[in-house]
């Protein structure tokens, strides 16, 4: 029960970080990210390219921080131009685009197949890396929550031509905080290459992004504990239905499918029902003070 | 050179179908719809439903049609319309949820196992180029779909309405145009489009439940290239796409350069979408912050 | 108050009674025994196929009467064709459900990353389905119940020059599975003089391939050699019969092909398969397997399926209960759906009984040995 119970936690620590990532690009800036999933995955290929050409850990970190780095302000370069429905499709996009890439060119990292990396085979020792990352990550999300650039962040979430004639450029602001998600990312990915072992495509599709984002929705956008709330939930969801599908004594695939369905169904009852989530942002009151 | 340009008009019809009911949504309510998607995938399933019953091919389609289109009128009622307050980003992460929720409902009700129409093909030559009947068949409808819709939007009073409603829906509405009404009447025809261009889609390939992932890139690639909210851009833009996709997997590029043969693995076909569709939003010389054409 | 003790003593024996009868009436503690495959997702109709043979086994068995008594117990998770998924499902069954063994279908990016916690927890693992030969590095914990491709690979290549085929190209699945059995077929095909006109790796899940097709046509082989799975084998088929095709099919695994158009199939498609498919154990199984999920053609993964589980409850009845040991020993004799089975040292799939099958009016036939 216990390795259970650890996976488990693990995968939700690292799950939070890319959460956390997230709600730092659109809880707080307003970057509709929906290829959330290709920070993630870019840190997880680091280790993985590393491995299959037979190059160190510490290589395939640098190498998953520096794509995820020089990735993050690729897919921001167009956001001037676009409105954010149209970003959103360009970073869903790019995502798909680097998954195709993974599955079709075996040379980089196995195809669809995937590569080996190394494990961290003590299952402690991988949720002390996980909660360590967690804790490190919210700290540095905390601080730049309640520091003048989070607060900017927020005025540009809300306006983008306020910020404009505050005097601060706006793609500055949303490139910081991209290069800052992604790296967050980076580094839950490369730990879940690390503790998973085996990085493969499929772990890296549409489908990963949109979960993130029901977690974070669910959670409460803009609110740090939320983003790890409802990951928390999320995962929870997953884990929990293994167990009342057996429980339930329905067709072995039927329970499969529903298991599926449920996060569709949540993050739809979650704008109809509780739109600001399990952990509401909190209200923040700046007056002003002196000339 | 004579057969890509055959497939692509194959695959443009294929798309363009799904591709105007994205657009005529997006004009109206404003924002990118991915249940839509599921909508294709559901009138697929209705069909093969309807023709498990014994019925012929043109009635199923009819039936699968009336009935998606009742589904997208529900799905309006029960989420969209309570959401229609907020902004386009969150109403399109809600539309991912009901995807996600409409996929596994197929998938829990059909099974996960694909699927196939059965139908009797006859095999035409033209030059060393081929085509068959179902080609031809799914050309045809295509384009009769879309002779309906333009006579639907331009000679009728209520294609008036829609048209009022996607320019200015306050205005709209100060003329007497229902506009509730004229929004569930245009779900209903996004839906019975999508159920069209999704029976066409598995008659060409097959029907699973994932099959959404296969449509989705190119559909939403051809309708933004189209400039998301305008009905003849999505038709264009899927027609573009549909030639850059066959074009770069079909052209033999190795005999061009050398003697030996070589061609772009045709597996790259989704990523040259997207990479389009990347292309095309970051170089437009049109403005398309507000949020598309107006 | 003695009154009151008196009638608690009653009760409380009543209930124990009670239980005690219950737990007999449900004979032994069962045994668990897990399975992990893609219930959603990709490659959905052939892990749902494994699993069916999986269940048409236990049936058998505890219709015997169990192992010793015990019944087998089924615990069957989804992997979602995903690393982390697999994983769940893998630390659920080994650690909370405590199964001794998982019978896994998956490519190897399932198998491979479930394979080290396999081996660290001293479990086993019985694979119906990779073919990928990095499974070999866990021997003692890894059994492979389907052959290595090379092995099939090899036989095909021959076999098809043998046919007095000259030139040949090739239409597979870019994965493992379809470019190891491809390279294993091009080697031999040209060490018998034969020539390699095209080698076409599909990517699975397409939904056409009529540009591949093209590309085939275009290089005017005398055959084309394949092999592949169940939806996307019939969508080639498909493109291939509209765009004209007339060559010959020469496959590895033809069973695992479906076949799209009667007629058209009739006669062009023949290859080598992993023998024993047309024995007793197998019709048996067929049998089973339509009485009880109905009229649809079973995949052979049913039959892959039935033998992991069937070996398990070997081991399981082997004096010493359920172990490594027990578990290498358990093929010892045994004659299953897919024929005998024979493991190397690192509990891979070896001189599997190979059969030369025909498609002929609808269904394929088994036509010699090699």
């Amino acid at each position: 029960m216990l390795d259970f119970l650890v996976f488990a936690v693990t995968m939700i620590a690292i799950w939070s970080v890319v959460a956390l990532s997230l709600d730092l690009q659109f809880g707080l800036c307003g970057l509709v990210n929906f290829g959330q999933i290709l920070p993630f995955a870019l840190g997880a290929y680091g280790p993985a390219i590393s491995a299959a050409h037979g190059g160190s850990i510490s290589a395939g970190l640098a190498l998953g921080l520096a794509m995820a780095a020089v990735g993050g302000v690729l897919v921001l370069a167009p956001v001037g131009r676009l409105s954010q429905d149209y970003w959103a499709l360009v970073s869903l996009g790019a995502s798909e685009i680097f998954r195709l890439l993974m599955v079709n060119v075996t040379p980089i990292a196995g195809g669809q197949d995937g590569t080996a990396v190394a494990r961290v085979s003590n299952p402690l020792a991988a949720l002390g890396l996980a909660l360590g990352l967690l804790l490190a990550m919210l700290l540095l999300a905390r601080r730049i929550d309640r520091s003048p650039l989070g607060r900017l962040m927020r005025v540009l979430r809300e306006d983008d031509l306020l910020v404009a004639t505050l005097g601060r450029n706006p793609f500055r602001v949303q490139a910081l905080v991209t290069v800052v998600a992604w790296l967050m990312a980076a580094l839950a990915g490369a730990l879940y290459a690390h503790v998973v072992g085996f990085v493969a495509p499929s772990s890296f599709s549409v489908a990963e992004t949109f979960i993130v984002w029901t977690a974070l929705i669910l959670g409460g956008a803009g609110s740090l504990l939320g983003a790890v709330v409802g990951t928390a939930f999320v995962q929870f969801i997953s884990v929990s239905t293994r167990f009342l599908a057996a429980w339930s004594g329905l067709p072995f695939d039927l329970v499969a499918n529903l298991r599926l369905g449920i996060f569709g169904v949540v993050l739809v009852l979650v704008f109809l029902l509780r739109r600001e989530g399990l952990v509401p942002e909190r209200k923040v009151r700046v007056d002003a003070v002196g000339p | 050179m004579l057969q890509i340009l055959l497939n692509s008009i194959v695959y443009a019809s294929e798309i363009a179908v799904i591709a105007v009911g994205i657009s005529l949504a997006y004009s109206v309510v404003r924002f990118a719809n991915f249940a839509h998607i599921q909508y294709a995938v559901l009138g697929g399933y209705f069909t093969y439903a309807a023709r498990g019953l014994g019925l012929g091919f043109p009635v199923a389609t009819a039936i699968s049609a009336v009935l998606t289109g009742l589904v997208a009128i529900i799905v309006e009622r029960l989420v969209f319309h309570p959401l229609r307050g907020l902004r386009p980003e969150a109403k399109m992460i809600a539309s991912w949820g009901v995807a996600l929720a409409f996929r596994s409902g197929v998938a829990a009700v059909f099974g996960g196992a694909a699927r196939v129409f059965d139908v009797e093909t006859d095999t035409y030559l033209l030059g060393d180029a081929v085509i068959t009947s179902l080609d031809l068949a799914v050309v045809a409808t295509t384009i009769a779909a879309m002779v309906v819709l333009q006579l639907l939007l331009y000679r009728t009073r209520i294609g008036t309405g829609l048209r009022a409603l996607a320019d200015n829906r306050d205005l709209a509405a100060t003329r007497g145009i229902p506009p509730d009404r004229l929004t569930a009447l245009m779900w209903f025809l996004a839906g019975a489009f999508a159920a069209l261009g999704g029976t066409l889609f598995a008659l060409e390939t097959r029907l699973q439940p994932d099959m959404d992932l296969q449509i989705l890139l190119p559909v939403f690639a051809a309708v933004t290239i189209g400039g998301l909210s305008s009905i003849a851009g999505a038709v264009a833009g899927a027609c573009i796409l549909s030639l850059a996709q066959n074009i770069a997997i079909g052209v033999d590029f190795g005999a061009v350069l050398s003697s030996r043969s070589w061609f772009l693995p045709s597996q790259f076909r989704d990523t040259i979408a997207v990479a389009a569709m990347v292309l095309v939003l970051c170089f437009r010389p049109r403005q398309l912050r507000s949020g598309g054409v107006r | 108050m003695q009154r009151f003790i008196h009638s608690m003593v009653g009760a409380g024996a009543v209930a124990l009674a009670f239980l005690s009868s219950g737990a007999q009436a449900q004979s032994k503690e069962p045994i668990p025994i897990g399975v992990i495959a893609n219930l959603t997702g990709m490659d959905v109709k052939t892990s749902t196929d494994m699993v069916r043979g999986i269940q048409i086994a236990a049936d058998a068995v505890n219709k015997d009467g169990g192992v010793d008594g015990q019944p087998i117990k089924l615990i069957i998770e989804d992997a979602q064709y995903k690393t982390q998924e697999a994983l769940n499902a893998a630390t659920k069954l080994y650690d909370v459900d405590k199964v001794p063994a998982v019978i896994m279908f998956g490519g190897s990016s399932i198998e491979l990353a479930v394979a080290p916690i396999a081996k660290q927890k001293g479990k086993i693992i019985v694979n119906t389905s990779s073919s990928s030969a990095k499974l070999g590095d866990f021997p003692g914990t890894v059994y492979s119940v389907l052959p290595l491709d090379d092995i099939v690979g090899k036989a095909l290549g021959e076999w098809t020059a043998a046919q007095g085929v000259k030139s040949a190209a090739f239409v597979v699945p870019n994965n493992t599975f379809g470019t190891g059995l491809m390279d294993a077929a091009a080697t031999a095909f040209e060490a018998k003089g034969g020539k390699i006109v095209a080698k076409i790796a599909y990517s699975e899940g397409q939904p056409d391939y009529r540009a591949d097709i093209q590309q085939l046509v275009s290089s005017k082989p005398d055959a084309i050699m394949t092999t592949g799975y169940g939806d996307d084998s019939r969508t080639i088929f498909k493109d291939a019969r509209t765009l004209g095709l007339k060559q010959v099919w020469y496959a590895g695994y033809p069973s695992i092909l479906t076949v799209e158009n009667e007629a058209w199939m009739n006669g062009h498609l023949m290859g080598v398969d992993n023998g024993g498919l047309s024995g007793d154990v197998a019709k048996k199984v067929g049998a089973d397997y339509a009485a009880k999920f109905g009229k649809e053609e079973p995949l052979p993964h049913v039959f892959y399926g039935y033998d992991a589980l069937m070996l398990i409850a070997r081991a399981a009845a082997a004096p010493g209960g359920f172990s490594a040991t027990t578990m290498a020993k358990s093929i010892d004799g045994y004659q299953g759906a897919t024929g005998a089975i024979k493991w190397d040292v690192r509990g891979q799939r070896i001189d599997p009984p190979i059969d030369v099958i025909s498609y002929k009016d609808g269904k394929f036939v088994t036509t010699g040995q090699q």
